[in-house]
Formats: C-alpha cells, sequence, structure tokens
C-alpha cells in the first residue's frame, strides 16, 4: 500500500526538493514499507530522465583532452584539483628542537609574568606606603594648623624656658592655653637623648611639693629639636616653674636627678 | 533508463581501462554538458563541472552497480550533484543573477546535436521522456525543473513563483507521478 504523505515526499526527493527532515521521515519510513520503497525508485529513475528534455551538446575538444590528460597517464585513482604531494619526510630531531624552543619560549614568558607581576606587587606596596604617608601628612597638618589656630588665639600666654649646666645652648618656649588647659612646647638646640631614656618635662607647682611629671620626648639626633602637647594643665595660677631632665625610658614619677637641662618659671 | 543497446564500460574503466573511459566519454558527455549549461548557465563552469564530474567517475566507477540503474543514470546522479555544489557556491558568491541573461546565448550553442549522440541516448528513449514533459501541465514542469535543474528549494520555488508551498509540493508531486506513469507505458511498450 502506498502512503500518500510519503508518495509526496519521494517525488519531492527524486527531484531533490525535499527538506532535510523529510528526506529523514522518508528513509525511516522506506526502511518498513517496500510498496513506498519501490515508489521512491520509480520516481528516482524518473527523475534521472529529465536530463533527456535537453538537447545534447557537445563540450568543446578541450575538455575531453584534459579528462584524458588527467586520467591517461595512470590506472592510479586522480584529481583534478589537488594533486597528491607525498608528505615530506621530517627528522625527528627538529621536534625535540621545536619542543625545546617552545619550552623555552614558554618559560621566558612564564618568568616574565612572574617579574611583571612583582613589579606590580612591588609598586603597589609603593603606592600603598604613599597613600599612608599622604594620612599622616595631612594628619600632621591638620595637627599644625590647629596648633597655630591656638597659638595664635588671644588668650595665649607664653613661657620661655632657658637652658642649664646640662646643655646651656638649649631653649624652649611654651605656648599656654589656659582656657583649654593645654600647652604647645618647642624645644631647640638638646643634646640628642640615648636610645635607652627620654627627657621628661616637670610642672613645679606652688600648691606641691614635688614635681608633676608633664611627659616625655625625644630630641631629633639631626636637628636636635622636638616638640610636645601636654592636655589638661593644671590651672596656671597654680603653676610656678617648669623644667626638664633626662630620665630612663618611658618617664618616672619624680626627677631620679636634679641635673637640670632646661628651666623657666611661669611667671603668672 | 534503458541501457540495453550498449555496452557496459564502467567495469572496464574501474580496471583502469583508458579507452573504455573515452568510449564512456564520447557516449555521455554531450547529455551531461547540456545538462551543465542547463543548470549553470555558463560554459566555462559546464566545462569544469564536467571536468570533475568525469574524473569523480573514473575513480569511483568500481562503485557502480548496474542492477541500480544504468550508467548514464549513474554518471547523470555525479554530474548533478557536482552542478548543485557549484551552484550553492556561487550563491555564495552571488553570481547568480547573470543566469537568466545568460541562457539564450547557451541555447544556440547546442551544436551538432543528435548526431553526435545518437548512440548516448536512444531516441526512443529521448521522445518518450519528451512525449512525457509535453503532457504536464506547465506549471506542474516548471516547478520540477526549477527544483531538478536550478537545485531550488520547496520554499524557493514557491518565493519565486509567488503561490504557496503546499501547491508547490502538490504540483511536483502530480508532474512527477503523471511522468513516471507515461513514461513506464511508453517505455514498456
Amino acid at each position: 500500500m502506498i502512503h500518500e504523505t510519503f508518495d509526496e515526499i519521494a517525488a519531492l526527493e527524486a527531484v531533490g526538493a525535499a527538506t532535510a527532515d523529510e528526506s529523514r521521515f522518508l528513509a525511516e519510513h522506506l526502511e518498513g514499507c517496500n510498496d513506498c520503497a519501490a515508489l521512491a525508485r520509480a520516481y528516482r529513475e524518473t527523475a534521472a530522465r529529465l536530463p533527456l528534455m535537453l538537447d545534447p551538446v557537445s563540450p568543446p575538444p578541450g575538455v575531453r583532452r584534459s579528462i584524458m590528460d588527467a586520467v591517461g597517464a595512470s590506472v592510479q585513482p586522480v584529481t583534478l584539483e589537488i594533486p597528491y604531494r607525498p608528505r615530506p619526510f621530517i627528522d625527528p630531531r627538529w621536534y625535540a628542537t621545536a619542543a625545546l624552543l617552545f619550552l623555552a619560549l614558554w618559560g621566558w614568558r612564564e618568568v616574565g609574568i612572574r617579574v611583571e607581576r612583582e613589579q606590580v606587587r612591588a609598586e603597589r606596596a609603593v603606592a600603598a606606603r604613599l597613600e599612608e604617608e599622604r594620612h599622616l601628612l595631612a594628619a600632621d597638618n591638620r595637627r599644625m594648623m590647629a596648633q597655630m589656630q591656638e597659638l595664635a588665639a588671644p588668650g595665649t600666654r607664653t613661657i620661655a624656658l632657658a637652658g642649664q649646666k646640662m646643655a646651656p645652648s638649649a631653649s624652649a618656649r611654651i605656648f599656654m592655653d589656659p582656657a583649654r588647659r593645654r600647652a604647645i612646647i618647642f624645644f631647640y638646640d638638646m643634646p640628642p637623648n640615648p636610645s635607652n631614656r627620654s627627657y621628661e618635662l616637670w610642672i613645679i607647682r606652688a600648691d606641691k611639693k614635688a614635681p608633676e611629671g608633664a611627659g616625655t620626648f625625644d630630641v631629633d639626633p639631626e636637628s636636635h629639636r622636638s616638640s610636645m602637647t601636654i592636655e589638661r594643665l593644671p590651672v596656671d595660677t597654680e603653676i610656678k616653674a617648669l623644667a626638664v631632665t633626662l630620665e630612663p625610658k618611658g618617664g618616672v614619677t619624680t626627677p631620679t636627678s636634679s641635673d637640670y637641662y632646661l628651666m623657666g618659671e611661669a611667671g603668672l | 533508463m534503458s541501457s540495453s543497446q550498449t555496452i557496459l564500460l564502467l567495469p572496464a574503466v574501474s580496471d583502469g581501462d583508458v579507452a573504455a573511459f573515452e568510449q564512456l566519454y564520447d557516449r555521455h558527455a554531450p547529455i551531461l554538458y547540456a545538462l551543465l549549461l542547463r543548470m549553470l548557465a555558463s560554459p566555462e563552469d559546464a566545462q569544469e563541472v564536467l571536468q570533475e564530474a568525469f574524473v569523480k567517475a573514473w575513480n569511483d566507477a568500481s562503485r557502480y552497480d548496474p542492477s541500480r540503474g544504468s550508467e548514464l543514470a549513474w554518471l547523470i546522479s555525479i554530474t548533478r550533484s557536482r552542478g548543485i555544489d557549484r551552484i550553492r557556491s556561487r550563491k555564495v558568491r552571488g553570481e547568480r543573477e547573470k543566469d537568466a541573461a545568460r541562457d539564450n546565448s547557451i541555447r544556440s550553442t547546442a551544436v551538432d546535436g543528435m548526431a553526435a549522440v545518437e548512440s548516448v541516448v536512444a531516441g526512443e528513449e529521448q521522445r518518450a521522456v519528451r512525449a512525457a514533459l509535453a503532457e504536464i501541465p506547465e506549471a506542474q514542469r516548471q516547478a520540477l525543473e526549477l527544483a531538478y535543474f536550478d537545485g531550488l528549494s520547496q520554499s524557493e520555488i514557491a518565493g519565486k513563483l509567488g503561490v504557496p508551498l503546499g501547491t508547490i509540493k502538490t504540483r511536483m508531486q502530480l508532474g512527477m507521478r503523471k511522468m513516471r506513469e507515461r513514461l513506464r507505458e511508453s517505455l514498456d511498450r
């Protein structure tokens, strides 16, 4: 029995007009349908006769010559387009050399990548350090600006400290803001303190017998200068004098020596 | 396709018989060239593809199975397949537009006519084919020719002729059915 659907597809397939899906569908059906398979063969034979509707045309003689030249010299398979060329023999040492060269280039590339990565890491570290320094400088700048504002404040009082026998040329200037009970002190021409010791500023109060430690500071070995800020000063009328001694690192509660480096009366 | 009046040449060709191959060429080249001219509308392309087809026939001659059809049918299959390949590659290059302009000049290049191929195509068979085609309505014949010779798909034919896809399918089925019946009647007599 001929199936109408496959009759149509077989006719289309014979003239090359069936779609890929139709051709696949037909092929699957023909495997199990002898009648349709015979019909499909008949359609193909019919289609193969279609060229007979044309008037035959003799090709130019050159075509025949070309074809016969191509096949005439040999009984071996031939091709017009891509003549066979034997694959050239390549010495295995060339492969080894090529492999070594590849490995060397690959290794060189890897080294280059690592060096570049290290450079990037180093540059990032430098950038981070510079950024940190920038922040510190900005903080310093803000601090300096604040100090200058304090120094310029109308109620700021100044106290001068003079060098003593341990540092005759040394001096210091104290800018005191009684309203805020704060002071900024600048030290000049001080001998650098040993690494295991630091200078300590003492406040000698009118109401107390023993000096009161106000803080420690280190002197820069190159500039011989230093500075410090004091918070929570005693009330200015209680400050009789100020003095500096060299004490163990970190400071002590009472002076360990009467060897003063700086001293000055508050004059308040 | 009948070839009872001719001696099979492809078995000898498959053994490397160049003389047999020359005979095969002389016998079938004109109809194959006409087919390629109809398909490609370019003598240069047709000659190139004809060479390719015959070289393939030389290389694949051992694959020919006489029980599945005539030598000419086998050669037509190879040639048309190569022609379709060339049409498709040309479509990519956008050269197909020149076909119509060349068509008339190619038809006039036919030479020698039947004299050159009287042993190629049995006159009876060719007359039968032409008679069968003459009985097919023009619309059906046109659809078949566009598919077979121009390598167009169903949808391309529908688009070209401006008719629904279903109509094209029906036309081709009816045309093929009628031609098959007419040829069977003619050649079986």
